[in-house]
């Protein structure tokens, strides 16, 4: 899963990570936008999927300066409900709180918790989240999920060819 | 009068979900109870049925971080059932995807879960952020087993080329020799490290376990030989369910292994592979390991730490020589012809023994399996090495104990997704929890 940084020289490359396991329903929406950047954007934008593990995160985004993670989210809000978080490097309270570092029971922010305290952010680096409906045994998203990783990979592909935010903050996806 | 119990519900830096429970009284055994409550997980189940060829892909699902291991186990088990020897070739390249594993798993273990228990940090996160370099050097030694799995595998997690016989594709030479230099990088770092690993303070512990490992003449045990122990057991490994037996207790959805004639606990992984195996290591990493003061036998299980790094540094250097000499084996594969019988396999996983025993028709289908992972075949151990650690130490604070129970139960990495296939840890004192 190494991803060498190259592309235009006054851009950084960006690189999308999907996480996640798409034989548990919705927590398989990470892959599945990763999926779609990769079919649209093969070339101009980095794509990996993994599992989430925190050491094979903080390996991935080493080195770049513009990450995007999708993952899934249980926050009690609507399904497919989408939200974007930007990850200070000096962060803003006790990384380890997020979860501490184990292997089974660690996620996201355990990565960014050790990247920090590594000095491995990537400049940029963006968390977005979109709120899952089922994460029970199974292939295939939810509805309303899948309709959110759509926009979703759509937002994605707008800004690695126009630059910006890709991101309204809150409530349900809208297209 | 002592009446302590010590209570954690979610053990932490282990691999899946258990808990541990210890209560003590006055004049009473302690009693010890790892609860493994992740749900058992059915995997003996759904192999009924399947075909043998898909026992490697099916099974390497039962771990993320040791899948290869499922995947040799199963495929020996296969072969033997069908009598089939794969190639000197395949059995080298075999090794060395396993190489992969182990320092993959090892530089997890040491490194990010089992180090902060010695430097008295609650985690990697914060153990970062005053060893730096340390943590930084163990994620990319990881990745170079990673790296080397993915490159046999085809992806590191759940890898993809094992087949029963063999591989579908073997690696060319080129690709291996390009993960040169990062082994020789982690190899030399882990050297490096070992006198530092081998120097954390360590409880004045030890218990006469029995070790059991597999054993083969001529080389470190990973993928083949016999089963061998510390007080004289050298069988072939399909006489395993003939000495040692699994058993169900009330707390744990894994099944407790022992040994069949007296009912005993026995000690598998590191340890049991070091004490057992170390003539088999290389001169230099045996004189690395005796400058450390790691004479064999070591029986102190909080050493353990120092022996994963004595074994990933092999690991590394044996990996090194198997790129050295391959050359893809042609074919990649042997023919596997169905055959009615019963097979036995097993490796050695980064934690221990793995054995697995599958009965097969004439047409290559499983009408029966058996799964022992080695996290199994070491919980009583773990609880035993708790009853007596406590007792000694029960007018310890409360936290600081518990912090030592947890210590004790992650000197053996288990695996509790593999072993029900575990851990948050309690020591109840009776006066405070009312127990």
């Amino acid at each position: 899963m190494t991803v060498t940084p190259e592309g235009d020289p006054g851009r950084p490359r960006l690189l999308v990570i999907g996480v996640g396991q798409r034989f548990r329903r919705d927590d398989g929406l990470g892959c599945r936008v990763a999926a779609t950047v990769r079919a649209h954007a093969a070339g101009t934008v980095d794509v990996v999927s993994c599992a989430g593990d925190a050491c094979d995160l903080v390996s991935l985004w080493d080195g770049r300066t513009d990450v995007i993670v999708v993952d899934a989210m249980v926050s009690g809000a609507a399904p497919g409900t989408l939200a974007e978080f930007e990850i200070a490097a000096d962060g803003g309270g006790d990384d380890a709180e997020a979860g501490g570092f184990s292997t089974h029971a660690h996620g996201v922010m355990a990565a960014v918790g050790l990247a920090r305290a590594l000095g491995r952010l990537p400049a940029r680096l963006r968390i977005l989240a979109i709120e899952a409906a089922d994460t029970g045994w199974g292939d295939g998203l939810t509805p309303a999920v899948e309709a959110a990783a759509s926009i979703a990979a759509r937002r994605i592909l707008d800004e690695s060819r126009h630059g910006g935010g890709f991101l309204m903050p809150g409530g349900p996806a809208a297209g | 009068m002592t009446r302590k119990q010590i209570v954690v519900d979610a053990l932490a830096r282990v691999e899946g979900e258990g808990g541990l429970r210890i209560r003590l009284r006055d004049h009473r055994p302690p009693e010890v109870m790892l609860r493994i409550y992740e749900p058992p997980r059915f995997f003996e189940g759904f192999l009924r049925g399947r075909s043998m060829h898909e026992i490697p892909d099916i099974t390497a699902r039962i771990c993320g971080i040791c899948p290869i291991a499922y995947q040799m186990s199963g495929a020996s088990a296969i072969e033997d059932a069908c009598e089939v020897t794969v190639s000197e070739p395949v059995r080298r390249l075999r090794r060395l995807m396993y190489c992969g594993e182990w320092i993959e798993s090892h530089g997890l273990h040491v490194f990010m879960l089992h180090a902060p228990d010695f430097l008295g940090y609650a985690d990697a996160i914060r153990m970062a952020a005053d060893h730096r370099e340390i943590v930084v050097d163990a994620l990319r030694a990881k990745k170079v087993g990673n790296t080397l799995v993915a490159a046999i595998g085809g992806r590191e997690i759940h890898p993809v080329s094992v087949r029963v016989g063999g591989f579908w594709r073997a690696p060319a030479k080129a690709g291996l020799e390009a993960l040169r230099p990062e082994l020789e990088w982690a190899a030399a770092r882990v050297r490096e490290l070992l006198p530092w690993l081998a120097s954390l303070p360590v409880p004045d512990f030890e218990r006469d376990y029995e070790f059991v490992a597999l054993h083969h003449d001529e080389d470190y045990a990973i993928e083949r030989g016999r089963i061998v122990s510390s007080r004289g057991l050298d069988i072939p490994v399909r006489d395993f369910l003939r000495v040692f037996s699994e058993q169900h207790v009330e707390h744990s959805n894994a099944l407790h292994v022992v040994t069949a004639a007296e009912q005993a606990p026995y000690h598998v992984g590191p340890l049991a592979r070091y004490n057992l195996n170390f003539a088999q290591l290389p001169q230099g990493i045996r004189a690395a390991a005796a400058e450390v003061g790691l004479v064999p036998p070591v029986r102190n299980p909080f050493r353990s730490l120092a022996v994963r790094a004595v074994e990933m540094l092999y690991a590394c250097e044996e990996a090194i020589a198997l790129i050295d000499t391959y050359e893809p084996p042609v074919p990649p594969c042997a023919t596997v012809t169905p055959k009615a019988g019963t097979g036995h396999g097993a490796t050695e996983a980064p934690r221990g023994m793995l054995y697995h025993r599958y009965r097969l028709d004439e047409t290559g289908l499983v009408h029966d399996a058996r799964i022992i992972p080695p996290t199994a075949q070491n919980l009583r151990c773990m609880e035993e090495d708790l009853a007596a650690y406590v007792p000694p130490r029960v007018d310890l604070p409360a936290d600081r104990l518990t912090w030592e129970c947890e210590q004790a139960v992650r000197n053996y990495d288990p695996c509790i997704s593999c072993a029900t296939h575990f851990l948050e840890v309690e020591v109840i004192r009776d006066g405070d929890a009312g127990g």
